[in-house]
């Protein structure tokens, strides 16, 4: 696996006494941020998992095809990046909407175990993505242009760039707006009583292919937003799908499997702590805490940090 | 008669097997052969955990890594021979496989799935960063080709039947686990796990067992790689590896003794001779794995079976 240019915030610093709460701010406040990425796809992964029981390795396939739509509509005639940003959620959505009717309903109706045979058909529709992507976009890293100034915001010292800012502001208003609409709306409420028993749901009325149709959909959604809000920061490229899915994975666990706002929580914990620990411990072995942590949580507290354990 | 038959097959295949190195005068199809042989070492050992027991482990590709480096280092530091260096591999990756089916089989299904890929990831980051030990990214080379008694295994003939005696050991020894009482408990467990936790058999104990047999069968795997290609980097553990092992077992027939040799030789051949369509071969594969889960669930083994039930459906 190829890594991603490092995350970096040009830090130009007023004084040498200020410097390390400086530097420590600085790494929050990004840990936040990417933090708060980590959980726009982490949420949808969740939610697939508590309600459809699927293990979704296509996850970051979404996230990537995110990014590479949009950054092929920005460089073509209407190349405006919001249209782009939407346009290639909406697309996401549709492939989205197409794989769970084409392929896992298939499973999901013929009564066989989707963990392992979920698990398994979403690693060949991640290869299948991953490598027609390779063959229609090639194995170059692109980078879209960002629509804001490169001039950074200062908040006191700190400095924050401002898509940073543009892509923690959309994803607060997405993971808001998702929240409300399974707590408050119709569907929201289908999905839950789904969640809970679903045999019961269906007796009840729910229509259950719906629910699992609009999770799915909604889950390739927030994955391919992150893609695209991504896009104009990190470098995106057709493999980069595998390193996104593995972070949501700990997160996943960290928060515990089908946690809502667990997954939340998780997802900037994570995202501070690595910020963290690129500063002061070794960038190159940064990424080895998610992992270690979802060892030690397995061995210490299964149902995650922040809640208690679920009957799956 | 049933029995007789199954031993004129055995005598048969293995005839074919030892004699194929005689029939193929081509260097480079030997070749072939002896990485379908590695190859079957570590598809035959993933086939204990997930298709006896039915758990999936994505971590196989670091427990093939761990043996191949653990015999390079052995032999290079230590200077001990390959016989040391193969079965210090198996025990090295079992007692990693031991302690992750500690952590991990406990709770199992999808929390056995996600810690055995970030196992993956771990030993991944370790083996590109730890450059101390194992050279980082440029990777291990000049391991020695293991000897006997003076003579050296330098050539691929000599390799071929090195690994195939140990593939053949391996088959009868899964024979042997699978119709014991052992292997019953493993069936009963992937069957109906409450049940068989309610006639005394620990699923939790059972899986673990299966696991480390499992994990010492792909660090043996690992060895033999290290020691027949003679260069072994961090690319060995990239997740391309799972992928090949999981469609192998997949597609070859899970659950089965002879079903994943039988994917090992036709998806170490398939992607040579898909040569021709270059950059299509890793989408027609992702396209072969889905087709062949929607299509051929229980593997190509099955085939002979299902063609032969619909032929006597349509008369």
């Amino acid at each position: 696996m190829k890594t991603p240019t490092p995350f970096f915030i040009l830090c130009t610093l007023p004084s040498v006494t200020e410097k390390k709460v400086v530097l420590f701010l600085q790494q929050i406040v990004n840990g936040l941020i990417i933090g708060g990425i980590y959980a726009l796809i982490a949420v949808g992964l969740t939610t697939i998992f508590g309600l459809m029981h699927v293990v979704n390795f296509a996850h970051g396939e979404f996230y990537m095809l995110g990014g590479m739509i949009a950054f092929i509509i920005t460089q073509s005639l209407w190349g405006n990046y919001f249209f782009a940003l939407i346009a290639s959620i909406v697309i996401v959505m549709g492939i989205g909407f197409l794989v769970e009717k084409i392929l896992i309903k298939r499973f999901r109706v013929a009564g066989v175990d989707l963990l392992v045979t979920g698990a398994l058909v979403t690693i060949g529709i991640s290869i299948f993505f991953q490598n027609t992507s390779l063959l229609i976009f090639g194995s170059i890293p692109q980078l879209m242009s960002s629509p804001f100034s490169t001039e950074p915001l200062r908040l006191g010292p700190i400095l924050v760039g401002r898509m940073y800012v543009f892509a923690a502001a959309v994803t607060v208003v997405i993971i808001l707006a998702a929240h409300f609409s399974i707590k408050k709306t119709k569907l929201g409420m289908a999905m839950r009583a789904t969640f809970q028993d679903k045999d019961v749901a269906s007796l009840v009325g729910v229509n259950i292919d719906r629910v699992y149709s609009f999770t799915f959909m909604l889950g390739a959604g927030l994955a391919a937003t992150a893609g695209a809000l991504l896009g104009p920061i990190f470098v995106i490229y057709p493999n980069v799908g595998e390193r996104v899915v593995l972070k949501a994975f700990v997160v996943v666990i960290l928060g515990g499997m089908g946690n809502f706002l667990g997954a939340i929580f998780a997802s900037i914990l994570l995202g501070v702590v690595e910020g963290l620990a690129s500063a002061y411990i070794s960038a190159e072995y940064k990424d080895l805490i998610g992992y270690v942590m979802v060892l030690l949580i397995l061995v210490f507290k299964p149902s995650g940090l922040f809640g208690r354990m679920k009957r799956i | 008669m049933k029995s007789r038959t199954s031993f004129i097959g055995y005598v048969i295949g293995i005839g074919v097997v030892a004699l194929l190195p005689v029939v193929i005068r081509s260097e480079y199809d030997i070749h072939i052969f002896v990485m379908v042989w590695i190859f079957s070492l570590l598809v035959i050992g993933f086939n204990f955990i997930f298709g006896y027991i039915g758990q999936l482990s994505l971590g196989h590709g670091a427990f093939f890594a761990i043996g191949a480096y653990a015999s390079a280092l052995a032999t290079l530091k230590w200077g001990v021979s390959f016989w040391i260096g193969l079965p210090f591999a198996a025990l090295v990756a079992g007692v990693f496989g031991f302690v992750i089916g500690m952590i991990a089989l406990r709770w199992r299904s999808h929390f056995f799935v996600i810690a055995t890929i970030c196992f993956n990831m771990i030993i991944y980051i370790l083996i590109l960063n730890w450059v101390s030990l194992t050279n980082g990214p440029v990777g291990i080379g000049s391991i020695p080709v293991p000897s006997l008694g003076g003579m050296a295994f330098s050539t691929k003939v000599h390799f071929y039947y090195l690994v195939l005696i140990f593939v053949l050991a391996a088959l009868w020894f899964t024979k042997k686990i699978v119709s014991s009482p052992i292997g019953r408990a493993f069936a009963a467990i992937r069957e109906n796990e409450p049940l068989a936790e309610s006639v005394g058999v620990s699923a939790y104990r059972f899986a673990t067992l299966a696991f480390v047999i499992s994990t010492a069968m792909a660090g043996m795997a690992g060895s033999f790689y290290a020691h027949y290609v003679t260069y072994i980097s961090p690319e060995i553990d990239e997740f391309s590896v799972m992928i090949s092992i999981l469609v192998m077992v997949v597609l070859g027939g899970k659950g089965t003794v002879l079903g994943p040799v039988i994917g090992a030789v036709i998806f170490t051949f398939l992607p040579e001779y898909l040569r021709f369509a270059k950059d299509l071969r890793l989408p027609i594969f992702g396209l072969i794995l889905i087709l062949g889960i929607v299509f051929l669930p229980r593997g190509i083994i099955t085939l002979p079976r299902l063609i032969r039930s619909r032929w006597s459906d349509k008369r």
